[in-house]
Formats: structure tokens, sequence, C-alpha cells
């Protein structure tokens, strides 16, 4: 396809462990010709900045189709609305508070989302708001190998119930409850993938390692997302209006850093459908 | 008493089951013939307030060994071994442990990590901050005497295990492995959840060093401590306090929680803080 045109992928590299940047036009984004090699980048590297590439709703969903399966989130096509005001986003500000900290998306999913792409309309004051990510297969890939066996085959007990304590570590009984309600699932800490790379498996989400003494737990935990989000593995991402990123929600954890919610940031957001499971 | 006939002795309740503010003058404080009556109306009513009394610190010191044995601790108080009272701030060039303190403001009882947890703390209002900072205070032991019976019967027993770093990551739920093995390295401690005093009054004991309750699973056990911790914090049970210049606070430890209202931390609010050792143990 790319021969016909000659439409060639353009990539640099932001750091050694994590990101690249794409420097495609749109046109050529939205052709769909160079679709494969971007998806072999995004997991080949995590996180994907399109900078300043300028998409519009309908765009960033047709762009998002050329790498997949678009999942649909609530009713009908459309991006979703990122933002912390509750004027805007009355039911969702709530829960998006948890996503100040380090977090997988889907952990509740048996096939969690493949990717999410998020196209900054507005952003929040230089210094704040930026984005967070970091790498769970180079963190892992990185690790000494009596490590990767001690931790080879634990599991992990993931919950909205684990999150709620980052950001309101006194909750009401009727919350937690409202929580716990959700459920839990219970994830491998190494997510063996089809293609036979490994990745870790953290963020808020987890509450406990399962069959293991909560003080051995928190360790184990709290030391792998450092190491996870440690430097060479971790990038944080700097807004400008028109940015557009995509990142690999299977080999990567992501948060967004602490911004004023009554600063007006927003971001569109668009996802694709999960294509494999976490197990 | 002889001597007090002119001094003024005035106890005011402040809300019904928590609370009271005792208007009197410094000279009857210092003299300790009222000491045993502060100590049985702060047993009884958890906390009690001197509204603006403006004791100096030696008079603070002076004050807190009338009503019992002054508690030293380690790290804190002077380090030539005198009384000393020991800051409350969140001013590192004051207090260089300031984030120490950030547990402080979530509902907890001091002590949880030591078989005998201090009797009461006495604190000073030495500067306020413009907004916020109030110290909320709650009933514990009217909360356990309020519960059905058949809650008591449900609870009666059971056994909490308290770790200081659990309560750590309430300010900071994202820690460096290093912070966590500082925290850790405190240990844990095992406290029954209902307090059987000598006076055989109980109280509950709960808290954020509470990290789960012993033959409960996680999720229950959560739900446990929080279902306990919203009963005991009710506005019936609670009482928050509004400090002015020189109020001094005094509250029992073994039957209160207590907690600050977050504040700017660069507002220069000073407390001044003195202890009284523990008399009996957790059982």
């Amino acid at each position: 396809m790319s021969v016909a045109t000659g439409i060639r992928l353009n990539a640099e590299d932001i750091k050694p462990g994590i990101g690249s940047r794409i420097l495609n036009s749109k046109e050529e984004l939205l052709s769909g010709e160079i679709a494969t090699e971007i998806r072999e980048l995004l997991e080949a590297r995590g996180v994907l900045v399109f900078p300043q590439v300028g998409f519009t709703d309908d765009e960033q969903i047709a762009f998002t189709k050329t790498l997949g399966t678009y999942a649909p989130e609530g009713e009908g096509e459309g991006v979703t609305k990122i933002t912390l005001d509750v004027k805007e986003n009355p039911s969702s500000a709530e829960y998006l508070k948890g996503s100040l900290y380090w977090h997988i998306d889907g952990t509740r999913n048996d096939v969690p989302i493949l990717a999410s792409l998020l196209s900054c309309k507005v952003p929040s004051p230089k210094g704040t708001g930026n984005t967070g990510f970091a790498n769970t297969y180079a963190a892992y890939e990185a690790l000494p190998e009596d490590q990767k066996a001690e931790i080879e085959g634990l599991r992990v007990a993931h919950g909205p119930w684990a999150s709620l304590f980052y950001y309101e570590p006194e909750p009401s009984l009727a919350k937690l409850k409202g929580y716990q309600a959700i459920g839990e699932a219970e994830l491998p800490l190494v997510w063996k993938h089809r293609s036979g790379r490994k990745s870790l498996i953290l963020g808020c989400t987890a509450q406990r390692v399962i069959d293991v003494d909560a003080l051995k737990s928190a360790q184990i935990l709290v030391g792998l997302r450092e190491w996870a989000t440690s430097e060479p593995f971790s990038y944080s991402h700097e807004w400008e209006v028109g940015d557009l990123v995509i990142w690999d929600n299977t080999g990567t954890m992501h948060r967004a850093e602490a911004y004023d919610p009554t600063c007006g940031r927003m971001m569109h957001r668009t996802k694709l459908q999960g294509e494999e499971s976490f197990e | 008493m002889a001597t007090a006939v002119s001094s003024r002795w005035e106890v005011v309740d402040m809300a019904p089951k928590i609370g009271s503010s005792i208007h009197t003058d410094k000279d009857t404080l210092l003299s300790g013939a009222r000491a045993k009556d502060i100590r049985e109306i702060m047993e009884r009513r958890g906390v009690i307030v001197f509204p603006e009394i403006h004791l100096t610190d030696e008079e603070q010191i002076a004050f807190t060994h009338t009503l019992g044995t002054f508690a030293h601790e380690d790290g804190e108080g002077a380090k030539d071994g005198k009384d000393a009272v020991y800051p409350i701030t969140m001013d590192e060039s004051i207090n260089p442990i300031a984030n120490y303190l950030k547990g402080a403001f979530f509902w907890h009882i001091d002590g949880t990590m030591s078989e005998k947890p201090i009797l009461a703390s006495i604190m000073s209002a030495r500067a306020l901050a413009p907004e916020g900072g109030e110290t909320d205070f709650c009933n514990t032991y009217a909360a356990w005497d309020d519960l059905s019976d058949a809650e008591k019967a449900e609870i009666e027993g059971l056994k909490v295990i308290h770790a200081m770093w659990r309560s750590q990551l309430y300010w900071r739920p994202e820690p460096s492995h290093a912070e966590l093995q500082q925290w850790m390295a405190r240990g844990t401690n095992t406290l029954p959840l209902v307090w059987k005093h000598h006076s055989d009054r109980k109280s509950l004991v709960l808290g954020a060093t509470a990290l789960q309750v012993e033959g409960l699973g996680i999720m229950e056990s959560e739900a446990l401590l929080v279902r306990l911790r919203d009963w005991a914090t009710r506005p019936e049970f609670s009482y928050r306090h509004t400090w002015k210049l020189g109020d001094m606070v005094i509250w029992d430890n073994t039957g209160t929680m207590h907690r600050a209202l977050p504040y700017d931390h660069k507002s220069g609010r000073l407390m001044h803080r003195t202890k009284l050792e523990g008399e009996e143990a957790f059982v």
C-alpha cells in the first residue's frame, strides 16, 4: 500500500526506554497507509506523540479506526471529554481523581483496551497537568533475573476500591461499599503477551498480592511501581494545544499530574478495543 | 478548697456527649487544687478546653505535672532531658520531621504502636492559621456505649493489626520503596478493637493506623473499620475546636480520636504540646 504513494513513517525516539514522536502530516496519518508501522511502533515504544497534529473529533475517530477496532464509550460514536471540571463532566469527575495515580485502564475486564488516544483541546498551565507514562515492558525486561524469578507466578487482586483510598483515605461506608460492589479481579503480576514479551501489571487498582502477607505485598507492589516509573522507563508529556498522544495500555501505566480542577483543562479521548486478555 | 474561694471555676458542656470548657484562671490551674476534677472531667467528657488561658511554656509544663506523669518521648522535648513543650507545626525550619505530622490530618489515636499509649495531650495555640487548622475530636467511649447490643456482640473480642505505615499511605499513597521500608521499621501492633479500661468502661480503638481486623478478609475488614469510624465520628460524638490564640485543650487519648483539619502549611500555625504518660495498656 505504502508503495503506491510512498508515504513513510517519520518517527524519532523521545527517550531510549520509552516514547516516540511521529512527525507525519495529518493527511498521511488519516490515509491509513502507515497504520501497521504505527501499531508496531506503539508496541515497541509504549507511547507515541503526534505534536500539534490538530485533529478534529471526527478526524480523531477516523484515525483511531485506521489502527484497530474503535471502542465506543457510552452511547454511539464520539470522543469522551476528560476533565476534572464538574460542570462539564458531572458524573465522572469524581472517578477521574484516581487518574492522578499510576494505573492501567480496564483492570476489571478480561480484555483491557489496547490503547487510548488523547487530544489536547485546552492545556492546563505549564508545569501542571502533564501526563506521565511508564513502560511496563521495558521495566520488566530490565529486572534482574533473580527478581524476575521471584515475582513470576504471583497474582494480584485489583479493584477500584483500592484506588479510592489513594485520593480519599477516609471514605464514608456508603462510598466504600459502592466501590467494593464493583468487584475485584485477580490478575497475574507478570503478563505474558502473545508476542512472547512480558510486562508488569501494577497501578493503584492493585490491592494486594494474593497469598502474601500485607507487609510483603505492599513491599512488592511499591517496589515494582517505583522501579517501573523510574526515570529510564518513564516519560512525562507536557501538552500543547492540538497534541495527540496514543499509548499502549497493555504495556504502560499512565497518570495525570496534578492541576487546578477549575483551570479548564480539556482532553478528548478515543480508545482501541483490546485484542488480548490478561492471561 | 479554702484557697479556691475567690478563684473562678465554671464548667460548661459543649456537646451532649463530648467536650467541656472550663473557665478559670492560671493560679487555680497551677495550684493543682483542681487536678482531680480535671482528670475526672477529662475521662468523662473526652476533651476539655481552657479558652484563652494563655499559659507560658513553663506554666504549661507545670500544669501538666499537676495531672500525672509528664511524658518524654524519643525525639521530643529538650535534648538535655529537661521537660519541654513540643512544637506542632508544618514549618520544617521549626520541626524538621514535619512530614510525619501529615498523618495527623486523619482520625487517629496517638501511640497505637506502643503497648501503653499516652494518657492525654495538652496543646496550646501559639500562632493560628488564618483559615482551617481546627482540631476535631470524637468520643470513642460514647461511641461504644451507644452501639446496639448486637453490634457490641459482633465486634467484642476482635483484634486489629495496627501499622504506622498504613497511616502514612493516607497522605502519601505512592511512596518510594525506601520510604515504605522506613515506615515499616516501626513495626506492627495487634490491639483489641474494644478496649476494656481499668474503670470497666469500654472504648473503640480505631484510626488511621488500623491495617486489618484479624480473621476477616480485607474487604470485610475495611468495611468494618470504615463503618465504625463513620459511627464514632458522627456529630453526636464529635466536637470541632476552632482555635483562638492562647487556648489550651487537653484530651483523653485513651477515649477519643482526633485529627487536624487542613490549613496552609506556610501559615505559621504553631501549637505547643505536652503529654501525660499512659497509665494503662491496651487490653
